[in-house]
């Protein structure tokens, strides 16, 4: 069973679907899925309600959420900021524990959704897993693939604006500020018990980010999936995304330590 | 104007976010205006145009659902052997059920872009209670200006044929740029073939002389269909649209309108559109005046 529902304060309402575990007896396992942001959002919508899925039958509590200004959440894209998503994520693992019962919530995070994530759970101590799929290691070098995929289809940079748009998502001003400010190999691994790093390529940021996060006593693992999402390849931008065995590793790397 | 997140349908469960307008009063005198989903993209829509346009109508005092066909987004798959075609129609049917049983709403726009804009096409025809349509990149047939303007500038440059008849080649046999491993991209179930264009006149017709208002939005995303303002209006010449057909081409737009300012076209065209023609359809002659 899933259930789409909106969460969170008034006015500032987060749109979720929960799934309900499909098999009885489970253990007191919760999942918190957070997505990636703009065109990456809408091409892995299906995979992470996939994800969703077999998590749900295999025994988990798993909530899908949309952050403020985007996907079906309230507020509009301009008035977004990384520090409304980051609480945004904090929200959701509150809803997540109302709605399960589960003590301690797993996160899964995609592309900017595992920076998000990363960042959201520094101060808790109820994480269990925390899954970095993809992750937006450097915002910076994340903020330049954005501009170079619009420069690649219009033949320049966006007109500098409060607002500029990129790909049919508007950038404010204090968002590409927060951007240039992000960078996951500062302070890693806070919060969670665990911490699962999923790539599906080869780029030297996941192997300085796992080489920061071995420096810390949080536990890591580490897996290669061979499976290129091509995230930047604006030729693929009205192609659904479903890496099955991307999927099965981070729903196997999960169960391995409770559902 | 307030957002619900509900699910419907008899055969499975449908997923959709219903956007009501503070006027209450308003939703059972007004048509409701109803999303359908571009292709498998779920139903914010294409770079989130559908949440732009849904919240800026309800604000306006429309009724709106934005809900995801079985199968796409948030919503299951049926398991009956349906098409495609035949499935969304089924949908689409249940979901003005829904708004009509929950709202009191009695008519319907429906509004959709590409595949979105074709499915609307058929359950108009296929349901009387559809009153209007927004089609966004709707079917769209060459005419003789279509040529002049695409070959004109072309013409004695024999590198640009060689080109396009090399690109032809590729479509038809579906083989693309730099393709891969494609085994984790999904294709969406539906071709888009355009269908005809005397089929397509003919629901045209069916659905002229039912009233129906049609609002057609074409980009400049798609020049091998469309590339003139007036190209609609010349293809469907032979149809009567009783002065109920607004034409708006974007050229300067993508086919997903991923340009803010061409959003924000699409959102102020569409209310303005409705707000025209609503409050005063059930005049006598109001076709005739506009």
């Amino acid at each position: 069973m899933s259930r789409p529902f909106f969460f969170g304060e008034s006015g500032r309402q987060l749109y979720g679907v929960y799934h309900a575990p499909r098999t009885r007896g489970g253990r007191d396992a919760a999942v918190l899925i957070c997505p990636p942001f703009g065109q990456e959002y809408m091409r892995t919508h299906r995979a992470l309600r996939q994800l969703a899925l077999h998590l749900a039958k295999r025994g988990c509590h798993v909530l899908r959420f949309d952050y403020f200004g985007t996907g079906d959440s309230a507020g509009q894209g301009e008035d977004a900021t990384i520090e409304i998503w980051t609480q945004d994520v904090g929200t959701a693992i509150d809803e997540l524990k109302d709605t399960s019962g589960a003590r301690r919530v797993s996160v899964v995070g995609l592309r900017l959704g595992a920076s998000l994530a990363a960042a959201a759970l520094a101060n808790r101590d109820d994480i269990a897993d925390l899954v970095l799929w993809d992750p937006v290691v450097s915002g910076p070098s994340y903020l330049e693939e954005l501009i170079a995929m619009h420069r690649d289809r219009h033949g320049s940079d966006p007109a500098e604006a409060e607002i500029i748009g990129i790909e049919g998502y508007p950038l404010s001003t204090e968002l590409r500020r927060e951007l240039a400010a992000l960078d996951m190999r500062d302070a890693p691994g806070h919060g969670p018990s665990r911490v699962l790093l999923v790539t599906s390529e080869r780029r030297p940021e996941y192997e300085q980010l796992q080489g920061a996060l071995a420096r810390t006593d949080v536990a890591l693992k580490a897996s290669f999936v061979d499976a290129p999402a091509r995230w930047r390849d604006i030729d693929r931008l009205g192609a659904v995304l479903l890496p099955r065995d991307v999927i099965q590793t981070v729903v196997g790397m999960l169960r391995g330590e409770g559902a | 104007m307030r957002e619900r997140a509900v699910t419907f349908g008899r055969q499975v469960e449908l997923a959709g976010v219903l956007g009501e307008p503070a006027r209450a009063a308003v939703q059972g005198d007004r048509p409701a205006v109803v999303f359908l989903n571009s292709g498998l993209l779920h139903k914010v829509g294409a770079s989130r145009l559908y949440v732009r346009v849904a919240r800026d109508l309800a604000e306006a005092g429309f009724t709106t659902l934005r809900f995801d066909l079985s199968g796409i987004g948030d919503s299951d798959p049926r398991r009956d052997a349906k098409t495609f075609e035949e499935s969304a129609v089924a949908d689409i049917r249940e979901a003005m059920d829904y708004l009509g049983s929950s709202c009191g709403t009695r008519e319907f726009v429906l509004f959709g872009l590409c595949s979105g804009s074709d499915m609307a096409f058929e359950a108009a025809k296929a349901d009387a209670r559809v009153i209007g349509l927004v089609q966004l990149d709707a079917y769209a047939y060459r005419t003789w200006r279509w040529y002049v303007n695409y070959y004109g500038p072309r013409l004695g440059r024999a590198r640009s044929w060689s080109g396009y008849m090399k690109r032809q080649a590729k479509s038809a046999f579906g083989v693309a740029d730099g393709a891969g491993d494609e085994s984790d991209v999904v294709i969406s179930p539906y071709a888009r073939d355009f269908p005809p264009r005397e089929q397509v006149g003919d629901g045209l017709r069916q659905l002229a002389a039912r009233g129906v208002w049609f609002l057609n939005v074409f980009s400049g995303g798609q020049l091998e269909h469309y590339n003139y303002a007036r190209q609609h209006e010349d293809t469907f010449a032979d149809v009567d649209f009783g002065g109920r057909l607004q034409v708006e081409y974007l050229a300067a737009a993508d086919h997903v309108f991923t340009g803010l300012q061409h959003q924000q076209l699409v959102v102020r065209t569409t209310r303005e559109w409705l707000l025209r023609w609503v409050p005063a359809r059930n005049q006598p002659n109001i076709a005739a005046a506009s």
